[in-house]
């Protein structure tokens, strides 16, 4: 047991700094030095530290459309033309409860099957839902559950980062994983939607329809529809069809929603001085923000690893596991533990190269072991999506902290996320017990 | 106005310091904008090289092409970054688990703040900060540049890592001043 | 004694990682199990192109690359590394071990404070995967390629637009028409990557890369710290990994390209007319990279003597292909 004693206590400092209230950044990233010291690690060893916050976070491509997307955000919300498309679209449902909770959700998927970025996507849904449904008193946890689900969609539903990094990792095929992770991202997205409609049914109090009178003229709806929807799918159709037209990769879309929601601004008369500076300084807060997290995840994770983390994980699992499905079973479970301290890419490094091999080599009765790894491929990154809800250190989380009004406390927002994550669980073990829900649109397609 | 004692003074004066570069910073967002949309346009139009010169400029060389841009951008996201740090930190913008934190009085929350800047912030900016000039040093000593034939002189963006650890030292110290100064205080006072 | 490796390769990629295992598991062999190697994927200890900076700093003890990954710190890498319309892997094999490459390009990493050592080659790689034709050299301007290295520079010159797409979303912008055309490594590499869904030609031959060296890099206290026997049994071990790469990458290529062609992809060659005009440009790019540097300059020199006192021989040896089996 003593060879996993630092190990161990760095993950007890770490959950009592965090618990503190002190900033999780500064928390992840003073563990990690102080165990240096503590762990005797010969100081050089930062050395690679720098270069991990150097490549691993400021010059990678992806985290470059995390400030283009929250400006294309805040620029919607100051322009008005994000809370309008919301109640345009919460008019479309009817005047039921949960109706804007439901068009939260559809809008995640469609924003998932243009992005891979989870922040942006929690971000923009939150600067656009959040202040609507406060107004109209939802129950703050049902409003954070919904943004944070929603706005996790995009890194499991295809284009995603995710993806193309597990299938770089276990050598599969990409396309494959793009597809056997379409039907399960889909499928969520689906479970999300009737929780809601099944907790509004329940409790209607919980998200309030809106106040807007029910008895205008269906021309007049039609026109208003018409007028606030036109911006926005505009701006959609912009980012979107940009890259399906082969036109920008998928970051390089975000500069062009940026300057889309820019120019929709203008045209509205919004651009003002003020609206501008606030943008830009709200940008650059929340980038680093964010940004800051990764920046600490990484030097914690580099010194968890160096004083034997990744030994006692693999030992755990090794030490437990004897048949196929109690093996997977207990990978899935270090995974889910993990994803509430870790960061998804710092997980896939650490679990996938140990364990891709054993779980090739296992009997699930599939085709063939690449097959088989498709499967675990698009478990793991159900998983890890999972990752991005669960507290104490999940993204979407910080992304939607760092947006929400003083009112929504974190605590509010664990709380609601909650239920997503047991979908989540249930959504998981939905594709272990059908492989064919990741299997069968590869195979569908492959031929 | 509460009138603030001598330490909480000097702390603020260091907090404004550490952050205005974090500030003016930003502003390189609208520049980043340009850029991505510049290679966007630039691979339209199927563009390699955008223009060449004579004589050797500092980053870029003799020429710019569309590899170039592309680092361009991260160059800049990685100053705004570095730099945002000690400006998000001055504005009190970094996500904290606020289940017991919300609960606790000004002073509980200054010794908080103050616990944490000595044993987590102050040992971070301080170690990084420091091997961090190697990591520059390295970069400049071989000449580093793009691969791509991209950007040169690639040790200027690393030189953001160590200058972002400074400012955030700065702001670290000058919240180590005003906690010390909320603490020491002999009223309550309730801090926005 | 066991020696962490920072792998620039995925720790599970055929070939290119297996390399790594086979030089462990060949040093383990020659040294009696007294200098163990743990490879780490990449990405685990550090970013990959972060590994030549760390082994130098002393950060990690040693690393694994593909020695063309460092042409932006150490020019000579960029050549040594994989030379357009340079020797192929028999000939660059001999111009490193036993032409005077090793001692040129150490010169290099010395200031660096590293120990290199060419272990592993790669065969020619192909020319790229392409979604475009290219029937004459007018199709080279304005192509949209991801293309790393002196390639790149080459193709800059015919009036390409070379891009710099993260790996991570080549298959987006290859599959989206965001570009026309990316090279990435031996075909049963790029298996994995799925390319072969998305792309419709698959180009040869490789001018860009006719083989590429594959090192060992360890910091040089951490070598001067073995004594000279076991350095002398990692270089064997170390040849004998070059032993293995030779033989173990032209077999599998063939099936796995049968597959592509399964799939769909149609192989196809660079007209002549396209490959001269790709020699001459070549040769601009690399007497400009000559012209900047003393240690590519030598180098240059060297395997340009090198390979033209083995087509002296190569040429007398020269037997027609056998005629095709279709
Ligand atoms: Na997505
Ligand atoms: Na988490």
């Amino acid at each position: 047991m003593d060879e996993y004693a630092l190990p161990l206590a760095m993950v007890g400092v770490l959950i009592a700094g965090i618990f503190s209230g002190y900033p999780v950044a500064f928390v992840l990233a003073g563990v990690g030095i102080l165990f240096t010291f503590i762990g005797d690690v010969p100081l050089v060893f930062l050395n690679t530290v720098s270069s991990r916050i150097f490549t691993g976070t400021l010059t990678n491509w992806l985290m470059l459309a995390v400030p283009l997307f929250v400006f294309m955000g805040l620029m919607l919300e100051k322009s008005n033309i994000a809370k309008n498309l919301l109640l345009s679209l919460e008019r479309m449902f009817a005047q039921r409860p949960g109706g804007l909770a439901l068009s939260v959700t559809i809008v995640g998927v469609v924003m998932a099957a243009s992005t891979g970025i989870v922040g942006a996507s929690v971000v923009m849904l939150g600067l656009m839902a959040l202040p609507v449904m406060i107004k109209q008193n939802y129950s703050m946890s049902l409003a954070a559950g919904t943004i944070c689900s929603a706005g996790t969609l995009g890194i499991l539903i295809p284009p995603s980062i995710m993806l193309v990094l597990v299938g770089d990792i276990l050598s599969i095929s990409i396309g494959a994983l793009f597809m056997g992770a379409v039907i399960p991202g889909v499928m969520l997205g689906g479970l999300y939607a009737l929780y809601i409609l099944v907790v509004t049914w329940l409790d209607p109090a919980k998200a309030p329809p809106s106040e807007q009178p029910g008895d205008v003229s269906i021309g007049e709806m039609i026109m208003t529809l018409a007028k606030h929807l036109l911006a926005p799918v505009l701006l959609i159709l912009g980012v979107l069809g940009s890259i399906i037209a082969g036109v920008a990769t998928p970051t390089e879309a975000a500069a062009i929603g940026a300057l889309g929601a820019t120019l929709l601004a203008a045209a509205m008369g919004e651009l003002t001085r003020k609206n501008l500076v606030d943008c830009v300084q709200e940008t650059a807060l929340t980038t680093a923000m964010i940004l800051t997290v990764a920046i600490g995840a990484t030097v914690f994770s580099a010194i968890f690893k160096r004083v034997g983390g990744d030994r006692m994980i693999e030992d755990a699992v090794f030490a437990i596991a004897s048949g196929p499905y109690q093996t997977l079973f207990l990978i899935m479970a270090l995974i889910f533990v993990l994803g509430f301290f870790l960061e998804w890419i710092e997980i896939s490094y650490v679990i996938l190269p140990l364990f891709a091999p054993i779980i090739a080599a296992l009997d699930f009765g599939l085709a063939n072991s690449s097959v088989t790894l498709t499967w675990f491929a698009v478990l793991v990154a159900v998983n890890l999506q999972t990752s991005f809800l669960t507290p104490p250190f999940g993204y979407a989380l910080f992304y939607l902290r760092g947006i929400a009004p003083p009112e929504l406390g974190i605590t509010a927002i664990y709380k609601g996320i909650l239920p997503f994550v047991l979908i989540q669980v249930a959504g998981l073990f939905l594709c272990i017990l059908f492989p064919a829900l990741v299997l069968w649109l590869p195979a569908a397609v492959g031929n | 106005m509460q009138s603030r004692s001598f330490l909480e003074r000097v702390g603020h004066a260091f907090v404004v310091a550490g952050a205005w570069p974090g500030r003016a910073a930003a502003w390189l967002l609208l520049p980043m904008v340009g850029f991505v949309l510049a290679a966007i346009v630039g691979s339209l139009l199927k563009v390699g090289q955008i223009a060449a010169w004579q004589t050797d400029v500092p980053l870029f060389g003799t020429q710019l092409n569309l590899n170039g841009l592309a680092e361009l951008q991260w160059h800049l996201l990685a100053i705004i970054v570095m730099l945002g740090m000690s400006y998000a930190l001055a504005r009190d913008h970094h996500v904290r688990v606020d289940l017991l934190y919300g609960s606790f009085g000004a002073r509980g929350k200054a010794a908080i703040d103050l616990v944490g800047d000595l044993l987590f912030l102050l040992p971070f900016c301080a170690v990084i900060g420091w091997l961090s000039l190697s990591f520059v040093e390295f970069s400049y000593s071989t000449g580093e540049q793009s691969d791509y034939g991209g950007l040169t002189d690639r040790y200027l963006v690393k030189t953001f890592l160590p200058i972002g650890f400074v400012f955030l030292g700065i702001v670290c110290i000058g919240r180590i001043l005003m906690n010390i100064g909320r603490i020491l205080s002999p009223n309550e006072v309730k801090h926005g | 004694e066991t020696l962490d490796v920072a792998s620039t390769f995925p720790k599970n990629m055929p070939f290119l990682g297996e390399g790594a295992e086979v030089l462990a598991e060949n040093i383990a062999a020659a040294t009696g199990g007294e200098v163990e190697l743990r490879v780490h994927g990449a990405g685990d200890l550090v970013p990959a192109l972060e590994v030549l900076n760390q082994v130098s700093s002393g950060a990690i003890p040693a690393g694994w690359d593909f020695m063309g990954y460092w042409g932006g710190t150490i020019p000579v890498a960029g050549l040594a590394g994989a030379m357009p319309f340079g020797p192929g892997p028999a000939l660059f094999t001999g111009w490193m071990w036993e032409g005077g490459g090793m001692e040129i390009v150490q010169k290099a990493y010395d200031p660096l404070n590293i120990k290199m050592l060419p272990c592993h080659i790669t065969a020619p790689e192909p020319g790229g995967w392409f979604n475009k034709e290219i029937n004459t050299v007018e199709d080279l301007q304005g192509l949209r390629m991801r293309i790393s290295g002196m390639g790149g520079q080459v193709l800059n010159k015919l009036g390409a637009s070379t891009q710099l797409i993260p790996g991570g979303e080549l298959y987006v912008a290859l599959e989206r028409g965001r570009i026309d055309a990316t090279e990435f490594s031996l075909p049963v590499v790029d298996q994995s990557l799925g390319f072969a869904e998305i792309a419709q030609y698959y180009y040869f031959p490789g001018w860009h890369q006719p083989a590429s060296w594959n090192t060992l890099i360890v910091n040089m206290d951490v070598w001067n710290s073995f004594g000279e026997e076991v350095q002398e049994q990692i270089l064997v071990a170390c040849k004998a990994t070059v032993a293995w790469s030779l033989a173990a990458a032209p077999a599998p290529q063939g099936e796995v390209i049968e597959g592509f062609r399964e799939q769909g992809v149609e192989t196809k060659r660079f007209p002549d007319e396209v490959l001269v005009a790709l020699r001459e440009a070549s040769t601009e790019v690399l007497e400009e990279a000559a012209a900047n540097d003393e240690i590519v300059a030598e180098a240059y020199q060297s395997i340009q003597d090198y390979m033209a006192r083995a087509q002296v021989w190569d040429e007398l040896q020269q037997i027609p292909p056998a005629p095709a089996a279709d």
